[in-house]
């Protein structure tokens, strides 16, 4: 985490108390609170997550002297509070675009940039070339059907593979997160944005 | 809580208590945050089949996609649904062209435009690749001993590979059985899923002879089997086997037959 340095260590050893007793054991309650924060801003769609997060703890830091702690609010919902801040802040800063969708495909050419479905494909066929055997199969097989049928596949391919569905869900949705900055990189390497 | 409530949040459609209830329980408990993800993810979907009502197309677009982020996950499922996609129309359209007389596949593939054959000829590619990579996977890749494993069974059943009649097929010589030491050819570009290959054994050969079979691509070796019964037919005795194809990217071979104290037998072979 960035700490931010203007932070006091006061105000620092002042939360760790308020987590708890143990230092130790309050540490770990930090970090924890810290990921539940990156999942909170992942969810809210944010760009960087953890930046967000460590600006919400940031400002609980620098803000613990003015919080009543005593109020019984758990510490999760305190840091929530804090970081649905940060979050309608983010939100005024971005920038909304308007989408136009005819059909799947209009979905991939969406931005300023026109970009070419052929070469964002090529770019997801190198990067998921680049994953291991296992992931690249799974991912494929994973959104090979469409509609209903998808539905049924994917049971199939959990059971095949030994996976709760939630489990699966959880795979896919990893590797398809790592290949997303892969294909950007390739995009960006053939001097077209993917946005 | 159902799927629908998610579906709701996602679409700004669920009130302010309830939307903060289900933020809470994220930051608290990771198990889920992946529930919700994978709900959020069966919305996206929803909205690329079509299957959303008019009025949550309206607020998916105005209340789901507000930021960048948001946009590039729809953009990475469909893509990842379209590449999906020309993979499984190869596969069907691969699969029809095992009768070689028909030629279909070709057909079917000079028929289509420039743009998707292009698409289709880098996806072969692809698959090319992915097959490189699996073979230059060190042999004691845990998935490769299960698929070793898993044709070593069928293997070692010579009926069970001959049910299947619609399948590629490779029939090699040793180097050692015939005068020409020169490679059997096949051509990579209409393999059928699995081949099947007629190994010819020499002739003293009984049924009780087991073989350990290995494969090398160049030098490193790709593929094991071991205790593998030969088929002793009236025309001479021969090992067959099946063997998946993606453990055949363009390449030389050389397959490699051990048995006790015999003699080495090699087979040289190309896939073109």
């Amino acid at each position: 985490m960035k700490i931010n340095h203007e932070v006091a260590k006061e105000n620092f050893d002042k939360l760790l108390d308020w987590l708890s007793r143990d230092r130790d054991e309050a540490g770990a309650r930090f970090e924890q609170i810290r990921g539940g924060l990156i999942r909170y801003f992942r969810l809210k769609g944010c760009h960087e997550p953890e930046l967000l997060a460590d600006e919400s703890m940031n400002r609980v830091i620098k803000r613990i002297n003015n919080l009543d702690l005593m109020t019984g609010a758990s510490h999760t919902s305190v840091f929530y509070g804090f970081a649905n801040k940060v979050f309608l802040e983010y939100v005024r800063t971005e920038k909304r675009r308007t989408i136009q969708l005819n059909d799947v495909f209009d979905l991939v050419f969406v931005g300023s940039a026109k970009l070419s479905a052929d070469m964002a494909i090529d770019c997801l066929r190198q990067c998921v070339n680049d994953l291991n055997f296992l992931d690249g199969k799974l991912i494929i097989e994973y959104y090979s059907e469409d509609k209903q049928a998808k539905v049924e596949a994917r049971r199939e391919i959990a059971v095949q593979n030994e996976m709760a569905m939630g489990t699966l869900h959880t795979r896919v949705h990893r590797i398809k997160g790592a290949l997303r900055p892969c294909v950007e990189k390739c995009m960006r390497e053939k001097n077209t944005k993917i946005v | 809580m159902p799927e629908s409530t998610y579906k709701n949040y996602f679409l700004g459609s669920l009130a302010e208590e309830p939307s903060a209830e289900i933020e809470l329980r994220v930051v608290e408990n990771a198990d889920f945050a992946a529930e919700i993800a994978s709900a959020e993810e069966n919305l996206i979907e929803d909205f690329l089949d079509g299957r959303l009502s008019a009025e949550d197309v309206h607020l998916f677009r105005n209340n789901y996609l507000v930021t960048e982020e948001r946009i590039k996950n729809v953009e990475m499922t469909a893509l990842m649904r379209r590449l999906a996609g020309e993979n499984a129309n190869n596969s069907v359209k691969i699969d029809d062209s095992n009768s070689r007389e028909d030629a279909g596949f070709f057909r079917w593939f000079g028929s289509l435009g420039m743009g998707v054959r292009l698409a289709a000829a880098s996806f072969a590619l692809v698959v090319v690749m992915t097959s490189v990579w699996f073979i230059l996977r060190p042999p004691q890749d845990n998935e490769l001993l299960a698929l070793q494993h898993r044709y070593e069974q069928i293997n070692q059943n010579p009926s069970s590979v001959d049910l299947d009649k619609k399948l590629s097929e490779l029939t090699l010589a040793s180097a050692n059985l015939r005068s020409s030491g020169s490679a059997t050819e096949l051509s990579g570009t209409d393999l059928t899923e699995n081949i099947r290959f007629r190994i010819a054994l020499p002739p003293q050969t009984d049924n009780s002879t087991t073989y350990n079979v290995t494969i090398f691509r160049d030098s490193t070796e790709v593929f094991r089997q071991n205790n593998i019964r030969p088929l002793v037919n009236p025309s001479g005795p021969e090992l067959r086997l099946l063997l998946p194809r993606e453990i055949f990217p363009f390449g030389n071979y050389r397959l490699n037959l051990k048995s006790g104290n015999a003699p080495d037998l090699n087979y040289l072979f190309v896939i073109k």
